[in-house]
């Protein structure tokens, strides 16, 4: 039989596309006839296709290889132009380093958020129930609804729970390690199983002498070197002793990376909170169930918002899911990536316009050859070819050295990022595929766009009268001179804008990170967590670890408070807040209570603004305000005084909110404002609707209770001490630590520097910072260049007017105010064009800036000013050779 | 008129057009690379055969036509490939060369 080849869909496309139906035809006729050729001789290739579509191959390739071949001559001229172009080659190839190599850090960043994958096979059968909360997107489901949802089996065949667990304290690790609890069987329904070891299993939650534990990979390398050795061992921990049965693999995470250990939990704390949807039913019908439920509770006047059913594939793409650590502004997030992304683009955009420019140039000044080469009989379409082969040489090379950069580049980012925000990341900031995709998109678009001037002149200009012209006189004609002027006002505008927007994110972090309100250099926080026994032996352990910290030559001060900053708020929720005798509220606020000892103010650096700080004997509904609270509600000034209480909108129901968050003050129902201290950043986000985040001080005795939580028996449940102490140096924090873990021997100790805290808090500004002021210099630099050159271009062009303006008697200062004009025009309607622009960004990015409002007029006039000097600067060296040129040579120059 | 010149051959190139001027009608690219294989006992794959041949048409040297459709062939036809008389001049020229060049090396190159 003969066999019949037939090459493949996408081989015989390329085919069509680059021969004949009768060459195509005849080659496949060969090689079917060599393939039957074979087969009679008795040695067949084993895979026929494959040798026929290598064979087919081949002859492309080298079809191909003869196509460039032909331009052989072309691509040599190419070649001997780019490196004759000497400096403005290398100018033009460090731009495209620089546009592709920030292009790429900030892709790979903008990825590594985006597509931040689910490590979960089975997550698209998995729901997960969230709400609104003044406080963003909470998972949670009301009792009353998981009951009512939990009976319909129609819907759901499995209900599965977890929770935080406290934080384990390991022997030998410094930081503390996250636990979660999770109900047995629901990382099989997740579908990820242990690597090593076997999952848990109902019967693990069994309290024993050994708490049963699966752990992740990385801390089974930390804690035994070798994962698969891990299964079986023990570990010490604050909390007792876990004894490893799995290893999680690489990569796993749950719910964020932060968790290393999951515990079966000892009784269910919380009801179910992710379902399994049953086999055959969809998400709408779900949907659907779990409208009518948040109809339902609408109906029934609860104030709280809608829930609603979301796939945990959906709820895991969503950045909140690795936003718990806090570090990120979860809102923000998008927004924050998308504007870099943004920055990136742009200035991308402003290197390619300023390259464009370069490249005009250069065809101006090369007009002479290539009339010369016309008139040897070069074609327009090979004068077109070669330049463009020319800009590829010149691309490529920037696209690789822009490689080099965006490699340095992310490793930089990496180490920059907040630690948290880092660690949580399962899709790291790298240079893979996509970012190779994105890169090589970047590219092309950066050659299209440099080549355009080029071509629209090769194919446009009249080159035959360019040889009438003499090289001195060979100016642009009005249409190139404003092209060129064109591209250079499109530049500053752009320069403009993105320096706007990183001046305000820049002053906005100093701001912030200055701003924060306490003196964060040298404070440190000290937590102790995990106390067992009594309130009293919890006390006497307070008085000597006091006293042990009074007595410690690095410790200048120390103070006890019931909540560590910064934070406090987490959990809380906002309470409209009634003015003394008012009949409606006069609007929503977020407290955050601390209890704190009368060192607090001193230690951590508070300022009082008003009134006076609290005193021992002061009554239970005496306290302190931060100035956020007093100037919102007070502008008159007049906070102190004042009297005010919380609750709903309604009525006055003071207390209502969390347990942990609300002030403790039923009798009287209102607080009396005594004292205004300085306010102090606590979260790194704002209340929704309520403005900043204020604190409110209350002072108890020196040796307040300890902080705790109780059972409804009355006994305690959790115990802790904080502590804020103020250090002689920094370096001193592990001494103090060592110092109190050895007193408080069994309990959980995390300490940390309040700088630290804030550079974690502030992470997302600092980045949107740096960010954004490494790319607003740059694209000064490349405005700079860009002006540079128009002045440049505009005295080599006119060199010989110059001339013959000097010899009639010009002054210097004429010659040199002639130069300055020619880009005066471009820098002015660049400027106004850019702060218009910036003005519209600037109002997206409104929510992401603090203590600076976005149309800020310091920043812009500095900005403009900031422009202005540089284009003076730029012109400068160009309009002093200018006036120093001698007429007698430029005149008997050609 | 002036005499067109011929250009230069390089080595696979003439055992090409030597294939082609040998197998007169029925030079198509499988029968030149037997030829080429069968004669001299080297290789010759029929990918670069094609471009060869492709590369000596455009320099003015062969010329090509299609055969009718053959049943063997799965009902493709075949390319047949005819020289010119310039390819004949080219030939002539590259042989003359290599007899020039091994004028006086006869003793050292006999077997």
């Amino acid at each position: 039989m003969r066999a019949r080849v037939a090459p493949s869909v996408v081989t015989a496309w390329v085919l069509r596309r680059l021969r004949s139906r009768h060459e195509v035809d005849a080659a496949l006729g060969d090689l079917s006839e060599e393939l039957a050729r074979l087969t009679d001789e008795g040695r067949p290739p084993r895979w026929p296709r494959l040798w026929l579509e290598i064979r087919i191959w081949r002859y492309v390739i080298a079809g191909l290889w003869n196509l460039v071949a032909s331009l052989d001559s072309e691509l040599r001229w190419a070649w001997r132009s780019a490196r004759g172009r000497r400096i403005s080659g290398l100018i033009q190839i460090v731009l495209i380093t620089l546009a592709v190599g920030t292009g790429a850090v900030l892709f790979s960043a903008a990825d590594a958020f985006v597509f931040n994958p689910s490590p979960y096979p089975n997550a698209v059968r998995l729901v997960v129930f969230q709400r609104d909360s003044p406080v963003g997107v909470v998972d949670s489901l009301r009792a009353d609804e998981q009951r009512e949802l939990s009976a319909r089996s129609d819907l759901f065949s499995a209900w599965y729970t977890h929770s935080m667990g406290a934080p384990a304290e390991i022997a030998g690790m410094t930081a503390l390690v996250r636990t979660q609890d999770v109900q047995p069987g629901l990382f099989e329904a997740l579908g990820v199983v242990p690597q090593w070891g076997r999952p848990l299993v109902p019967g693990d939650e069994q309290p024993g002498r050994e708490t049963v534990v699966l752990i992740s990979a990385d801390l089974a390398r930390t804690l035994f070197a070798d994962p698969a050795a891990a299964v079986g061992r023990t570990f010490e921990t604050s909390t007792g002793a876990m004894r490893v049965v799995g290893v999680m693999p690489d990569g796993f995470r749950f719910p964020t990376a932060l968790e290393k250990i999951w515990q079966a939990p000892l009784k269910a704390q919380f009801p179910p909170n992710i379902a399994a949807v049953a086999p055959g039913v969809s998400m709408k019908a779900i949907e659907h169930a779990v409208g009518s439920l948040a109809n339902e509770s609408a109906s029934s006047g609860r104030s709280a918002g809608p829930v609603r059913a979301v796939k945990m594939s959906d709820a895991e793409k969503d950045p909140r899911s690795f936003t718990n650590s806090g570090a990120f502004n979860a809102s923000s997030g998008p927004r924050l990536f998308s504007m870099l992304f943004g920055a990136a683009l742009c200035l991308a955009l402003i290197i390619c316009l300023n390259v464009a420019g370069l490249e005009l140039a250069s065809a101006l000044e090369r007009t002479r050859v290539s009339v010369v080469l016309t008139a040897l009989g070069a074609t327009r379409g090979a004068l077109i070819r070669s330049a463009l082969f020319e800009t590829t040489i010149l691309t490529a090379g920037g696209a690789i050295l822009g490689m080099g950069l965006a490699t340095w580049g992310t490793s930089v980012l990496t180490a920059a990022l907040p630690a948290a925000l880092g660690a949580a990341l399962t899709n790291p900031i790298d240079l893979d595929l996509r970012t190779a995709a994105f890169t090589a998109g970047l590219t092309l678009m950066t050659a299209i766009l440099t080549s355009i001037p080029v071509v629209w002149y090769a194919s446009r200009a009249d080159l035959a009268n360019g040889l009438r012209r003499g090289a001195q006189t060979a100016t642009a004609t009005r249409t190139q001179q404003s092209a060129r002027y064109g591209l250079i006002t499109v530049q500053v505008a752009l320069s403009v804008a993105l320096l706007v927007i990183a001046a305000l994110f820049v002053q906005s972090y100093v701001t912030r990170f200055d701003a924060k309100g306490l003196e964060g250099a040298n404070l440190a926080t000290l937590g102790i967590s995990d106390l067992r026994g009594s309130p009293e032996s919890a006390a006497d352990l307070d008085r000597t670890i006091q006293a042990q910290l009074d007595g410690h030559p690095a410790v200048q001060s120390v103070s006890r408070t019931s909540r560590l900053l910064p934070g406090g708020f987490r959990g809380g929720s906002a309470q409209h807040l009634w003015l003394q005798g008012a009949t409606s509220p006069a609007g929503l606020a977020a407290p955050a209570t601390f209890e704190v000892d009368a060192d607090f103010f001193q230690t951590v650096g508070l300022r009082l603004l008003g009134g006076r700080l609290p005193r021992a004997d002061d009554a239970d509904d005496q306290i302190a305000v931060d100035e956020a609270l007093a100037r919102r509600f007070w502008p008159d000034g007049k906070a102190v005084g004042a009297r005010f209480s919380l609750g709903s909108e309604t009525g006055n129901s003071p207390g209502s909110g969390p347990s942990q968050n609300r002030l403790r003050d039923a009798s009287a129902g209102t607080f009396e404002i005594i004292g205004v201290v300085s306010h102090v950043e606590l979260e790194a986000r704002e209340f929704p609707r309520g403005g900043p985040i204020f604190a409110v001080y209350r002072l108890l005795p020196r040796h307040l209770p300890p902080s705790m939580g109780l059972s409804a028996g009355g006994r305690p449940t959790w115990i802790i001490l904080n502590y804020m102490v103020r250090l002689s140096r920094p370096e001193m924090l592990d001494e103090v630590a060592t110092l109190v873990r050895s007193t408080a021997q069994g309990a959980t100790v995390s300490t940390g520097l309040m700088d630290d805290h804030y550079t974690e808090v502030f992470g997302d500004t600092r980045i949107a910072a740096g960010m954004t002021g490494g790319f607003g210099v740059v694209a000064l630099l490349v405005a700079m260049l860009g002006l540079y050159g128009v002045a440049a271009f505009f005295v080599a062009g006119r060199t010989r007017e110059i001339g013959i303006r000097i010899a009639l008697g010009a002054h210097r200062g004429n010659v040199q105010r002639l130069v300055l004009r020619s880009t005066v025009r471009p820098v002015i309607v660049g400027t106004v064009a850019g702060s218009a622009l910036a003005l519209v960004v600037s109002r997206w990015i409104g929510g992401q800036l603090f203590g600076v409002v976005p149309q800020d007029p310091t920043t812009y006039a500095l900005v403009v000013t900031t422009m202005l000097v540089t284009a003076v600067v730029a012109t400068w060296w160009p309009a002093r050779r200018a006036s120093t040129l001698d007429p007698a040579l430029t005149l008997r120059a050609e | 008129m002036t005499k067109q010149t011929a250009p230069v051959l390089g080595e696979f190139e003439l055992l090409v057009v030597l294939a082609v001027l040998k197998l007169d009608d029925a030079a198509y690219p499988v029968a030149i690379a037997d030829e080429i294989e069968r004669t001299t006992r080297r290789r010759a794959s029929r990918p670069s055969v094609l471009i060869t041949l492709e590369r000596l048409e455009e320099k003015g040297l062969l010329t090509s036509r299609y055969g009718d459709p053959t049943p063997v062939r799965g009902g493709r036809s075949k390319r047949f490939f005819s020289a010119k008389p310039l390819a004949l001049q080219a030939v002539r020229e590259a042989l003359a060369r290599i007899t020039a060049m091994s004028r006086g090396l006869e003793s050292l190159l006999e077997t």
